[in-house]
């Protein structure tokens, strides 16, 4: 009975799980340049790798030979030719559902630093405190403890 | 007839008695406790000399090896031995009773014959786990239906980032549709057994992940209650600049993605927004405040004045008083502000136009799982409720 308790909390959240939505309202077909990927997921590592190389082949300028630092046009990303890849077609990358509450965190964080006269968002926001854990941790615990309690019910 | 003559019709009879009648055996004439009970003749001699391998467990068995160690003969009757604690009740109760391990546990009194044993000597005598046969329906179909299709239904609606999908080499068409036709045989099987091993793997992630995953989802919901808070109590105070309250929209919908190349993306996207607040056009429009004094309250940190701009913009503001422009530069004020209005106006609009439907275009609560967890419930109550009638079922 775990499951949908993921599945119901995993819904409420106010994020949505296609970024489809956002690549067609911001519609920003512009040249971008990739960074390489973070190396701590070495599957995207990988899919990096591979991505640079099909990114390459259809790059502006032939002549720019170089790799991870080049310009290339967006365009759509390439069909997947393995079994394994992200689970949308778009140059956005979603989080797995572990690290979503850590990602919304950073992207917070990051608006901080962005706006440093809004001094009172790290602290009404980003502090956890005893109250944010209880908030977090008991419902969580609940929800996890349940199934297993109704089913000590039965005697 | 001479007694001589009837000793051997007496003692044929008496076979044939003992035979037909099990009440006459139980009167001192049993060898083994097989003559009790005949289906523990089949029991292995040394049960722990070979390892049941997986699945090979048997409830029978264990319950027959159960019962045998708690039952002896005593000139010629059944007999418990002395200090068991597997069966319970008079002797005379387990004999009259049917075959002990063929009842069903019903919660009954102890005083009807059941077999008990401790966890510790059915760890230690009957190893391993019993796997279930095709032919114990209720045991595999209802944990079937009832559960485990429903959880894989759910899990196909939590977000994650990578998954197994068809190659799209397997579907290319490449020749006729005859043989397109054809090739279907062979795709299909194949493109089925990847999703099923992507679902089933990704079930089992989250069936052992499912602590991390409530946690991190709950505080990615409390981050979000916060943030939502936040702007509400600053909406009518105005100590947001429109641009500041959008991206934090953007971060409440967008929060979830890479911030490479999301957040340079959101950034661009709200460039053409107005970035003042109520402060700074109150500013903009007193001559009395001198030049560079004024602007975003981001530029200025060094003014008091700027010090008690940065500090309203996040506590209400108090009406400031300003002196008004003349007529001829407050009429070109004016203009000047209607028509960045309107520019600004058009981007504020697109905008949320594209914050509404960047919502709108989520499925519901209802549609997503809570129809489906209506019905969920639904199932594990009357599971609950038939467990209390079938206490035992495995």
């Amino acid at each position: 009975m775990v499951v949908p308790h993921v599945a119901i909390i995993s819904r409420l959240l106010l994020a949505g799980d296609n970024p489809n939505t956002w690549e067609g309202l911001s519609a920003l077909p512009q040249l971008e340049q990739f960074a390489p990927r973070n190396g701590s997921q070495t599957l995207d590592q990988a899919s990096g790798t591979r991505w640079k190389r099909i990114v390459c082949f259809f790059k502006a300028d032939p002549g720019d030979e170089k790799s991870s630092t080049s310009s290339v046009v967006v365009g759509s990303p390439p069909r997947r030719r393995g079994l394994s890849g992200p689970k949308y077609d778009t140059v956005y990358r979603t989080a797995w559902m572990w690290d979503r509450g850590t990602c919304k965190a950073m992207w917070m964080a990051r608006f901080v630093e962005e706006y440093p006269q809004l001094k009172s968002v790290r602290e009404e926001v980003l502090r956890m405190g005893f109250e944010g854990w209880m908030y977090t941790v008991a419902p969580a615990m609940v929800l996890l403890v349940l199934p297993p309690f109704l089913g000590g019910l039965i005697r | 007839m001479p007694l001589d003559y009837q000793g051997p019709f007496f003692l044929v009879f008496l076979h044939v008695a003992l035979l037909l009648c099990p009440h006459v055996l139980a009167q001192g004439l049993y060898h083994s406790i097989a003559d009790v009970f005949p289906k523990l003749a089949g029991l292995p001699l040394d049960p722990l000399s070979k390892s049941p391998g997986p699945g090979g467990m048997s409830w029978d068995i264990c319950c027959g090896l159960a019962v045998d160690e708690s039952l002896t003969i005593v000139d010629g009757n059944l007999a418990f031995v002395k200090g068991q604690t597997v069966l319970h009740g008079n002797i005379s109760d387990v004999i009259n009773f049917r075959y002990p391990c063929d009842r069903a546990y019903d919660g009954s009194k102890l005083d009807q014959p059941q077999v008990t044993v401790t966890w510790d000597w059915c760890n230690r005598m009957c190893p391993g786990w019993s796997i279930t046969t095709s032919d114990q329906i209720i045991e595999w179909a209802q944990p079937l239906v009832a559960f485990i299709m429903p959880a894989v239904i759910f899990c196909l609606s939590v977000p994650r980032r990578r998954r197994l999908t068809v190659p799209t080499w397997l579907f290319h068409k490449r020749y006729g549709m005859l043989v397109e036709g054809i090739s279907l045989l062979y795709r299909v099987p194949i493109a089925s057994a990847i999703i099923t091993l992507d679902t089933i793997s990704w079930t089992i992630i989250i069936v052992s992940l499912s602590g991390p995953l409530l946690l991190s989802g709950l505080y990615e919901a409390l981050l979000d209650v916060r943030i939502m808070r936040f702007l509400e109590t600053r909406m009518l105070s105005n100590g947001l600049t429109i641009r500041q309250r959008t991206h934090m929209l953007l971060v409440v919908l967008l929060g979830n993605l890479d911030q490479d190349p999301a957040w340079d993306h959101s950034k661009r996207v709200i460039e053409e927004l107005p970035n003042e607040n109520r402060e700074d056009r109150l500013r903009k429009a007193s001559p009395t405040i001198p030049p560079g004094k004024t602007t975003s309250p981001a530029t200025t940190a060094a003014s008091p004045d700027a010090l008690k701009s940065s500090g309203a913009v996040e506590a209400s503001s108090q009406p400031s008083t300003y002196t008004l422009r003349d007529n001829k530069d407050a009429a070109e004020g004016q203009t000047i502000a209607e028509g960045r209005n309107a520019i600004t106006q058009r981007h504020i609009e697109v905008m949320k136009v594209k914050l509404r439907s960047m919502i709108q275009a989520q499925s519901t609560f209802g549609v997503g799982v809570g129809a489906a967890v209506v019905f969920y419930i639904g199932s594990v109550c009357y599971t609950l409720v038939e467990l209390e009638s079938k206490l035992g079922s495995t």
